[in-house]
């Protein structure tokens, strides 16, 4: 009986980490989302479960897992793990809401307004409001970092609908001084100042990156500025005065003409202060790869809104976080005993204490 | 192709010329000439590491250009370690497997330096991805030690084991390796993304050549060496799959997603 129920999970277990290993490869061909649906759908949650408990029987019958600390600590890792994400899905969450009453959004997003404290997840598809936090976050400060300029020319893309309705964009190759046409319209444009901080500019302030330039259409001639503030990648300038006569260009707030700093983003920050009870409960400046963690969630950056005085924040729920990392350190900490300390040691014992 | 007429280029070439060479004289036998070979070798693949890295200022792992400039600097303390601690020959494999794997740097993917975007300015970024390679590295090692057991037969040189038990060490070798690169992985997605799985084809397919390992492991421990072609043509399989995540998933936009800007 045992030595049948053996056989069974020896060839089951390669089985399922072959079948596993097939549909991982079917669900790179899907894409993320589709790969996610189907991964986390009803079928699939049976077979998480059933190998989840095909570990567990493992450790039940195969004594000499319990030998090895390697390969025990390899397949604790791997239940975990498997029971972290079960826990941590969508569909934990909502099971853990019908039947043991937690409510706990699995995933949304917030809002920040400066000086105005904010308690509601809202949901990622609609916007509803998915959950009523009992604290309070709070938008202090938000800025984009930027490395060193790699040139000191700006970036200069004219954009406008196109016939179809469809947005285009021409990247402009200008020199100081040339005239260059803005698509097929005939207005042209002469760039005649662009750099940074060195603006005769009286609203020019350190590190602002700026361009003045002239557009021509017929008999018109036309000064323009373009001011880049120096907590912002790009501005636009609208150019409907310019068109004012040709209706085909205009639409929905196009044509535009965008200035883009020469200089990359670094990171984007945004310092959040949480409030607990209108007390000051934490503070961190959030920035990608530097979420915040706090009342069982993590906040991440995730876009500005409105230039910077709007930040999204991406919220998910940590429900299940430890246990995962628990499996990780015992996956981890199994591996590197079972195929580099442990055969180490035992090369050591049969040389002996001398060597021989 | 991207011929490089730079010092980066003249470091890359010199070491793929030598490592040829030390391939040669490893094949005539001429064991001490190809060993100094190699080891010239390996010094001109690690001054272009090292040239790249105050070039670029950072350590350079970011793109594929520079993963395989990596690569190419890793073979010979493997050959080393393989041959002193796990008695595993094949220096002549080894100094051409370096050639390949530098011809990507010399002649394939563009030198052209960038600043690291805020995704890879992660503590993470550097062990996740150094751990990957350093496997892929020892992995590439082990299909050739698997594809000899395909094709000569599970024989082993003087002093040496057998192809087949070459590549299984070589496996155990990387495979805690490979575990650390996806489970640093999955940490880091967790403080980028905000999930620690995030069903993304290069996590997929990364999982997918870790589960046909794992897989190996456990055929093995079933059958022992009774199925040696089987366990050779396992070990070809996880290499076949790590390839296709290390070129096909990185370049091609059928596999668009998180990972893309690598």
């Amino acid at each position: 009986m045992v030595r049948s129920l053996r056989a069974i999970l020896k060839w089951g277990s390669l089985a399922f980490i072959f079948l596993l290993a097939g549909l991982c490869i079917v669900g790179a061909f899907l894409g993320a989302s589709k790969a996610s649906e189907v991964f986390n759908s009803i079928p699939l949650g049976i077979f998480w479960t059933v190998l989840a408990i095909s570990i567990l029987a493992s450790l039940f019958v195969f004594k000499s897992l319990w030998k090895s600390v390697g390969l025990l600590a390899l397949h604790l890792g791997a239940l975990l793990i498997i029971l972290a994400g079960l826990w941590s899905s969508k569909a934990g969450h909502e099971f853990r809401a019908n039947f043991l009453g937690e409510k706990k959004a699995f995933e949304g997003v917030m809002e920040l307004l400066p000086d105005k404290p904010e308690s509601q997840i809202l949901s990622v598809a609609d916007y509803d409001i998915t959950q009523q936090l009992d604290f309070e976050l709070q938008l202090k400060k938000a800025s984009i970092e930027f490395y060193p300029p790699y040139d000191s020319k700006g970036i200069l893309y004219f954009s406008h609908v196109g016939e179809l309705g469809t947005i285009g964009f021409q990247k402009l190759n200008w020199q100081f001084g040339q005239a260059v046409t803005l698509g097929s319209s005939g207005v042209k444009i002469r760039i005649l100042e662009c750099d940074f901080q060195k603006s005769k500019l009286a609203s020019q302030v350190e590190n602002d990156f700026y361009a003045i330039m002239q557009f021509s259409y017929k008999d018109l001639t036309v000064k323009g500025q373009l001011i880049v503030p120096p907590d912002k990648h790009w501005e636009q300038l609208p150019l409907e005065f310019l068109f004012e006569d040709m209706d085909s260009w205009q639409k929905a707030g196009f044509p535009r003409l965008a200035l883009k700093r020469p200089q990359r983003i670094k990171n984007y920050n945004a310092t959040v202060v949480v409030y607990e009870k209108s007390k000051e409960a934490a503070r961190k400046t959030i920035k990608v790869n530097k979420p915040l963690r706090y009342g069982g969630y993590h906040f991440y950056f995730t876009s500005f809104l409105h230039g910077l005085d709007n930040v999204l924040l991406k919220v998910k729920s940590d429900s299940g976080l430890n246990m995962a990392y628990a499996g990780f350190a015992l996956l981890g900490l199994g591996a590197f005993l079972q195929f580099w300390i442990l055969p180490v040691i035992r090369s050591m014992r049969k040389r002996g204490p001398h060597g021989g | 192709m991207a011929v490089k007429f730079t010092i980066q280029g003249l470091l890359i070439y010199m070491a793929m010329w030598i490592y040829l060479l030390a391939f040669i004289a490893f094949i005539a036998r001429l064991r001490k000439t190809g060993w100094s070979f190699y080891i010239g070798g390996f010094a001109f693949a690690w001054a272009a590491v090292v040239y790249r890295s105050i070039e670029a200022g950072y350590v350079p792992l970011s793109n594929l250009f520079e993963v395989f400039l990596f690569l190419g600097a890793l073979m010979l303390p493997l050959t080393v370690f393989c041959g002193r601690f796990l008695k595993i020959g094949g220096q002549a494999a080894d100094a051409l497997i370096a050639v390949v794997l530098l011809f990507p740097a010399g002649f394939v993917f563009s030198a052209t330096g960038r600043q690291l975007p805020p995704m890879l300015q992660s503590p993470l970024f550097v062990p996740h991805v150094a751990a990957y390679m350093t496997a892929y590295v020892i992995i590439a090692k082990a299909a050739f030690q698997a594809g000899s057991a395909l094709i000569k037969g599970d024989k082993g040189a003087a002093h040496r084991v057998g192809y087949e038990e070459a590549a299984y060490r070589c496996v155990c070798l990387a495979f805690p390796l490979l575990t650390g690169g996806l489970l640093l992985g999955c940490v880091w997605g967790k403080l980028a993304w905000g999930d620690w799985w995030n069903w993304d084809p290069k996590e997929l397919w990364s999982l997918a050549s870790w589960l046909v390992f794992v897989g190996y492991f456990h055929f093995r421990f079933i059958t022992g060496k009774k199925f040696a072609n089987a366990n050779a043509a396992l070990v070809l399989a996880g290499t076949a799959l790590i390839i296709i995540t290390l070129l096909w998933v990185n370049l091609s936009r059928i596999f668009a997603g998180l990972h893309s800007y690598a």
